[in-house]
């Protein structure tokens, strides 16, 4: 993440958190108004951050800058409904030392029940989102998010390069499901090359 | 435009004859693909893509005297094998790497259903015929599978004309994104030599044998899943046997993919891990289970997160207040 985007990111996570000020959240709404790219980058850092909240909520495919709008527009200025939007959060964020922060996109938190906008852009199926992660990872996306079927998007990131261990904490897990498969599914052998990938994951 | 994407990336694979016969047809084709799985002899290599990764391996499968033999060479990096007869495992490594099994118990009756179960009544998955390719030099049929619900993957089947035999398979979320993919880039159907099932590597064997089903033995778990996706049934459950450990897995399966439920005493709260590898979801988290204290859940499979993460919640303690 260069310097730009990091800054980038972290207006966005302060707008999420409530924690703009007023001139700053009529910048960003406004840019983000024009920028479906930054619309993207909102998106998925909401979806992130929910992903580690939700349980059984459904993605609806709904465009997070138009409800921060919506709720702005509700409620003008006001920190505290900006707040609302994403409470509870912080508890169990990855934090920057868990070794393999894969943070997944999944579906949030149905907020703001009321007057969630039912449609979606045409640009936010196809777009690419990068999700929060800690410096030094790596981050890709596989999907976006779903309508029909509350599926996962899969951001994936990787940080073995700061503490390996952590990694290695999961390995023998991943090992032992793959043999359990090969036992008690149709697929024979390739559960263990799901093995050799995950190991090879970095 | 959402719905509409998503519909048609889920059609567009799966246009062909029309529904009803399409249904049948992809039944019987999954019924041959389960049998030629376990009873084609063929030796190949293929390629598996999960995300941005893609590694090489050979397989080489035979069935001789009843019993199913199978040979799996990593042909990237350090050279592995794991060889299989039956129900023995083999694993060989460069150097002294010591992979684990456990006393892992089969779940009786359930470990047999998936054993010996065709894959052709698979109700949790729409069975749809799509169009016919050509992969591995070899023609192929394609069979879709949608998931009907959201707590697992589609899958995307290519079948060999004459035998049935896997050729490609791709899990899709529910967006049409391909997960993970498995791949053969060259593939030879018919006898395979005795030879060819031996491994060639030189290292350490780690032999793996898994246990007869022995229900009278199995202990049983001091903790439960409340929640379990529809159709997917338990093939193993395992506890520990030594006093005082708490830990225990539960495996279960659809009968195409699976999860592993891992559960396990712990000694602190740990940060809720996430993590996903092509298909692969491992998802961990602390809880306390009753009034047996904090516990470590890990929820692995190829599944969805959501579905992992709902789980690892709905883990409870069974008979609390007589275990301690």
């Amino acid at each position: 993440m260069n310097p730009h985007q990091q800054a980038t990111h972290e207006s966005l996570s302060a707008l999420l958190d409530g924690e703009c000020n007023e001139l700053e959240m009529r910048r960003l709404l406004k840019q983000l108004d024009s920028d479906p790219a930054l619309r993207g980058q909102l998106d998925t850092l909401a979806r992130t951050r929910a992903a580690m909240q939700a349980d059984t909520a459904a993605w609806a495919g709904c465009d997070i800058s138009a409800r921060v709008r919506e709720a702005v527009a509700a409620e003008p200025f006001s920190k505290g409904v900006i707040s609302k939007l994403w409470q509870p959060l912080a508890q169990t964020a990855v934090a920057a030392s868990v070794a393999v922060a894969v943070v997944l996109g999944v579906a949030y938190l149905p907020l703001l029940q009321d007057g969630v906008p039912q449609g979606v852009p045409a640009d936010s199926s196809n777009a690419t989102h990068y999700a929060a992660v800690p410096a030094g990872s790596m981050t890709r996306n596989v999907s976006t998010g779903a309508v029909a079927v509350p599926v996962a998007p899969a951001t994936v990131t990787h940080t073995p390069r700061v503490a390996p261990d952590n990694l290695d904490r999961f390995e023998p897990y991943v090992q032992r499901h793959a043999e359990y498969a090969s036992y008690n599914s149709n697929s024979g052998l390739m559960p263990f090359a799901r093995v050799a990938s995950f190991q090879r994951a970095e | 435009v959402f719905i509409a994407s998503l519909f048609t990336l889920w059609m567009s694979v799966s246009v062909a004859v029309p529904a009803q016969a399409d249904h049948s047809e992809a039944h019987q084709w999954l019924d041959r693909m389960s049998h030629a799985l376990r009873e084609t002899a063929y030796d190949g290599v293929f390629v598996y893509e999960q995300g941005d990764h893609m590694h090489s391996l050979r397989i080489v499968h035979a069935v001789k005297d009843g019993v199913e033999h199978e040979r799996l060479v990593h042909m990237d990096g350090e050279p592995r094998e794991i060889i299989r007869k039956g129900h023995e495992i083999t694993c060989v490594h460069p150097g002294d790497e010591k992979v684990r099994l456990d006393h892992a118990v089969p779940a009786g009756a359930f470990a047999q259903r998936f054993f010996g179960e065709s894959v052709s009544n698979l109700k949790a998955y729409a069975a749809d015929m799509g169009k016919p390719v050509r992969v591995a030099g070899h023609d192929a049929v394609t069979v879709v599978l949608t998931p009907q619900d959201e707590w697992r993957y589609g899958h995307r089947l290519a079948l060999e004309q004459s035998s049935g035999l896997l050729l490609r398979s791709e899990l899709v979320d529910a967006a049409g994104h391909v997960l993970e993919r498995f791949q053969f880039t060259s593939l030879t159907l018919g006898d395979v030599s005795e030879a060819a099932l031996q491994p060639s590597a030189k290292g350490h064997a780690v032999p793996h044998h898994m246990p007869a089903p022995a229900a009278a033995d199995t202990v049983p778990a001091h903790w439960r899943l409340a929640w379990v996706p529809a159709e997917f049934t338990m093939a193993m459950s395992d506890v520990s046997r030594n006093a005082g450990d708490k830990s225990g897995v539960q495996m279960y399966t659809d009968g195409l993919v699976g999860f592993s439920v891992f559960v396990e005493t712990a000694s602190a709260e740990q940060p809720e891990v996430v993590m996903q590898h092509g298909a692969t979801v491992v998802y961990s988290r602390t809880m306390p289970l009753g009034d047996t204290g904090l516990h470590a859940v890990t929820v692995v499979g190829e599944i969805p997160v959501l579905a992992a993460r709902k789980l690892a919640a709905s883990v409870q303690a069974v008979g609390t207040g007589n275990v301690q």
